[in-house]
């Protein structure tokens, strides 16, 4: 038997939902969960059992019941929601109702538990005293009732008529570090999750005709209780369960390597569900070739339907919600881009799970590189998104990224907390695009391979741990050396701006019949990135000299036999992380020629719609 | 049969004369909107061909850079578009004058057009009139549609009703224009007031829906044959090709669109002379 076969073998005699490499099991959950359509609710019980993982004995317990974030217009997810990101509010409200929670020996919790007084008209954090410190390394279990009311679709969660997308449905255990301080943090509206990896065991009852996805693989049902049907999923290694259910999804599967792919689609989405399925056949091990392995023996992607689009673009473990217009021709890669994105969340956020709230750019950002570099590799250079000949321009993702972070008006830090940034539009270009950008710099400068292999070795210390920027940083320095750590940390902890621009190219022909001339190059920004300038003379031949560019201004002679065409500052695009790339190139004469395919082609434009009310 | 396609019975000059015009219109706006951008362009060693390179990201920097362009272009374009249709309201009838009577100069059919102009601009009113309705008509249904989608749970039938209001609204649209330009021409061509001629069409519309009807979309379809073919063309010989010979073609084949597209309204027109003349033919 090859090796190849024999840790195939290994794999699959593996038990459903246990790991290859163990995850640590500090948050285990144990529910029974039943979903009432009708009212919208989830009512569970069940145990939580936490095993303190810090260095230190605690005597308290910080849960997060972020469902209480859509309880009113006055809870903080709702007051830091700005107007560019989630809807005013939600038709219906949601909460999320602990009815009971007592320790082993049957203490009451509740009944001293508080919401943090440091928030005020928020319950979305519950603290809890318990009866006797725990040691660390010691365990605690509770046992747990509570009630879930879904909002209608809003933010990542809730219902469309008889569409359940139920997440953040438990009061869950906030992340204790190792020095003993908890890390637990009010649902604000642009910050996601941060949670401790455990073993899931959920038991989810549903009315009959439901069809459920949800985290983790089924491993008993569906089978009829107590008049409802119920189905079992046990998973490790994993730090939040959400699950979906509607009575009129469709599905499709298809087995990926040794993972089982389903997509709950609505009826006449079979497009969408085709090409999320298509896209993941590629998608997996890409993914795996690069990050390091998928542990999980399942992927669970929701199309939702019509009118529940706010649940659509999320990751949960081994669940994503995706989605796009079933129209769309196959070169507008919609839903594809959005599939890779929340898959590749299984790891920037899934197994390499980072505080998403103080460094949301570990995994939004992270998870966008990975997004691009693998769109590239599943549809050719550059990755496009949009690529239409007849209209036109194409547009890649790394342009994407690139424009984003162009678009930047006045830079903030990369390593800002969610709630720090200003507004989501301002996280956004920062959090996803400039940190994908700042990483496909590093990828060009150092050559795919190598970084490539210093990413893989980021995650493989980072899985299943919550790392730090400084975390990344040692790998980089381990990896690449100290200047490209000090790359980094200027590019993620300083605000910034930077930009290459030739702003002269000149030449005069001197005595002897010779050219000579000069490029000045201006740099604006932190970085001393060498570069090659390249010169092309009237002949067409080419020419580069490599330049420290390690002052603002740089000027570069040029010497001859013919006339300057043009220069070009680092025409390889080796710091795509550049404001502009128009700038880059220059002519030493203007030309005019070039232009006029453009001009006709608007003047052809502009004839139709005079046309249209010609006579 | 080509050439009996070509053939427009002597009108040929008005074709080119108002095809060049609007030509000549569209390059003059293109280069003004286009003013900042080309000057962008020239500077760069790529010209145009720029807009397609790296994966967009020039283009994306061109759009921003100039952003502060787009709207006043946009509002000059608009002018331009609104005094155009405004100086073809008053100069409508041209066509259907032309149309209908040979050997009539250009000049002749717009002078008389003009002298018609309060009943041309009656026959505009009417016809606003019923695009305001055809407005109101898809609005209603697309409210329509949109309830009714909240019942639906089929993405596909979703989709087709969302298009309802515009599908609705979009046929009546069309049927307003037709019938605009039938009443021109027999405002034109029978001397008929406004409202006498807004009934005469819908008489003919009427009476020989499937002669006018049919012709009127047939003519119309060639004229989007022609931007469709054009569109094929650009995908064939790949449009972001800085070939010379690529460009030409297709500025070539944009160009004869523009052209095609005025012949093909003046063939309506001489279609729908015969079918007045007729009509007057048989009232008397």
């Amino acid at each position: 038997m090859s090796l190849a076969r024999a840790v195939g073998a290994a794999l699959v005699l593996l038990p459903m939902g246990a790991l290859a490499q163990p995850a640590p099991r500090v948050a285990d959950y144990t529910f029974t969960a039943t979903l009432d359509p009708a009212r919208h609710t989830v009512r569970a019980d069940g145990t939580i059992r936490w095993t303190n993982p810090s260095t230190v004995a605690v005597s308290e317990l910080w849960l997060h019941q972020y469902l209480n974030g859509f309880a009113g217009p006055r809870t903080y997810f709702m007051r830091t929601a700005s107007g560019d990101a989630w809807p005013a509010h939600p038709p219906h409200w949601g909460r999320l109702a602990v009815e009971s929670l007592r320790t082993a020996d049957g203490a009451d919790l509740l009944a001293t538990a508080t919401h943090d007084p440091a928030v005020p008209d928020d319950t979305s954090q519950l603290h809890v005293a318990l009866p006797e410190p725990v040691p660390p390394g010691a365990s605690i279990t509770l046992a747990v009732r509570f009630t879930a009311t879904l909002p209608e679709a809003v933010a990542r969660t809730g219902y469309h008529g008889t569409f359940h997308m139920v997440a953040q449905w438990f009061p869950k255990v906030a992340v204790l570090e190792r020095d003993g301080t908890w890390s637990h943090f009010p649902f604000h509206a642009q910050s996601e999750f941060y949670a401790d990896f455990g073993r899931y065991d959920v038991r989810i009852r549903y009315p009959r005709g439901y069809v459920v996805g949800a985290t983790g693989p089924r491993v008993e049902g569906p089978a009829p209780v107590d008049g409802l049907m119920e189905e079992r999923h046990v998973i490790e290694g994993v730090h939040d369960f959400a699950f979906a259910a509607w009575n009129h999804f469709r599905r499709a599967d298809r087995t990926i390597g040794r993972v089982n792919v389903h997509v709950l689609h609505a009826p006449g989405d079979e497009r969408s569900a085709a090409r999320s399925l298509d896209v993941m056949a590629g998608a997996l091990p890409a993914f795996e070739r690069r990050f390091g392995e998928y542990p999980y023996r399942v992927l669970t992607i929701v199309l939702p339907p019509p009118g529940a689009e706010a649940t659509a673009g999320m990751e949960y473990p081994t669940l994503i919600t995706t989605g796009a217009q079933w129209w769309l021709p196959r070169r507008v890669r919609d839903v594809e881009y959005v599939t890779l994105h929340e898959f590749g969340h299984q790891y920037f956020y899934g197994m390499v799970a980072s505080n998403e709230h103080r460094y949301p750019f570990l995994d939004e950002g992270f998870c966008e590189y990975a997004t691009a570099r693998v769109m590239e590799d599943l549809f050719g250079r550059g990755g496009p998104i949009v690529d239409l000949p007849l209209l036109g321009p194409r547009l890649d993702s790394w342009s994407w990224e690139a424009l984003g972070s162009a678009g930047i008006a006045h830079p903030l830090p990369l390593d800002l907390g969610a709630d720090e940034y200003p507004s989501w539009g301002r996280y956004g270009e920062h959090v996803y695009s400039r940190t994908a950008i700042v990483l496909r710099t590093l990828e060009r400068r150092v050559g795919t391979r190598v970084f490539t292999a210093t990413l893989r070795a980021y995650v493989d210390r980072a899985r299943y741990t919550h790392p730090t920027p400084e975390t990344f940083y040692a790998v980089v320095r381990e990896r690449l050396g100290a200047p490209w750590e000090a790359f980094v940390r200027t590019a993620f902890e300083t605000s910034w701006r930077y930009n290459l621009a030739v702003s002269e190219a000149v030449s005069a022909r001197v005595p002897g019949g010779r050219w000579q001339g000069r490029a000045v190059i201006d740099r604006e920004g932190p970085f001393a990135l060498p570069v090659n300038v390249v010169f092309t003379d009237v002949r067409g031949r080419r020419r580069a000299v490599r330049i420290a560019n390690d002052r603002p201004v740089t000027v570069v002679p040029y010497e001859g036999d013919a006339a300057l065409r043009s220069v070009s500052v680092d025409p390889e695009d080796t710091i795509p992380l550049e404001l502009r790339r128009l700038d880059n190139a220059r002519m030493a004469h203007e030309h005019t020629a070039p232009v006029l395919p453009l001009v006709g082609r608007v003047a052809y434009w502009v004839a139709l719609a005079l046309g249209s009310v010609g006579p | 049969m080509i050439r009996r396609w070509l053939s427009t019975g002597g009108r040929g000059g008005v074709v080119w004369g108002v095809a060049v015009i609007e030509l000549g219109l569209a390059w003059l706006l293109a280069l003004a909107a286009t003013a900042s951008l080309t000057g962008t362009l020239a500077r760069h060693p790529l010209g145009a061909i720029g807009l397609h390179a790296q994966g967009g990201r020039l283009l994306g920097e061109l759009v921003a850079l100039h952003a502060h362009a787009w709207e006043p272009m946009a509002g000059l374009l608009g002018v331009v578009i609104v005094a155009h249709a405004g100086a073809w309201m008053l100069l409508g009838g041209m066509f259907p004058v032309l149309g209908a009577t040979t050997g009539v100069r250009w000049h002749r059919a717009a002078a008389e057009s003009l002298r018609r102009a309060p009943t041309l601009l009656g026959l505009a009113a009417i016809a606003g009139l019923g695009y305001a309705l055809a407005g109101f008509a898809g609005y209603a249904a697309a409210g329509w549609a949109g309830r009714e989608a909240a019942h639906r749970l089929d993405v596909r039938a979703i989709t087709a009703l969302g298009g309802t209001g515009w599908l609705l609204g979009g046929a009546l649209a069309w049927a307003i224009g037709l019938w605009h330009d039938v009443a021109r021409a027999h405002a034109m061509s029978r001397g008929r007031s406004a409202m006498q001629a807004s009934g005469s069409a819908a008489l003919q519309m009427a009476r020989e829906p499937l002669a006018t009807v049919a012709a009127g979309a047939g003519f119309g379809l060639v004229t989007w044959a022609y931007v469709g073919a054009a569109a094929a063309l650009a995908g064939l010989l790949d449009a972001r090709s800085s070939r010379p010979g690529v460009v030409a073609a297709l500025l070539v084949a944009q160009h004869l669109v523009v052209l095609g597209r005025v012949h093909t309204r003046m063939k309506w027109f001489v279609w729908l002379g015969g079918r007045v003349t007729a009509a007057r033919a048989r009232a008397e």
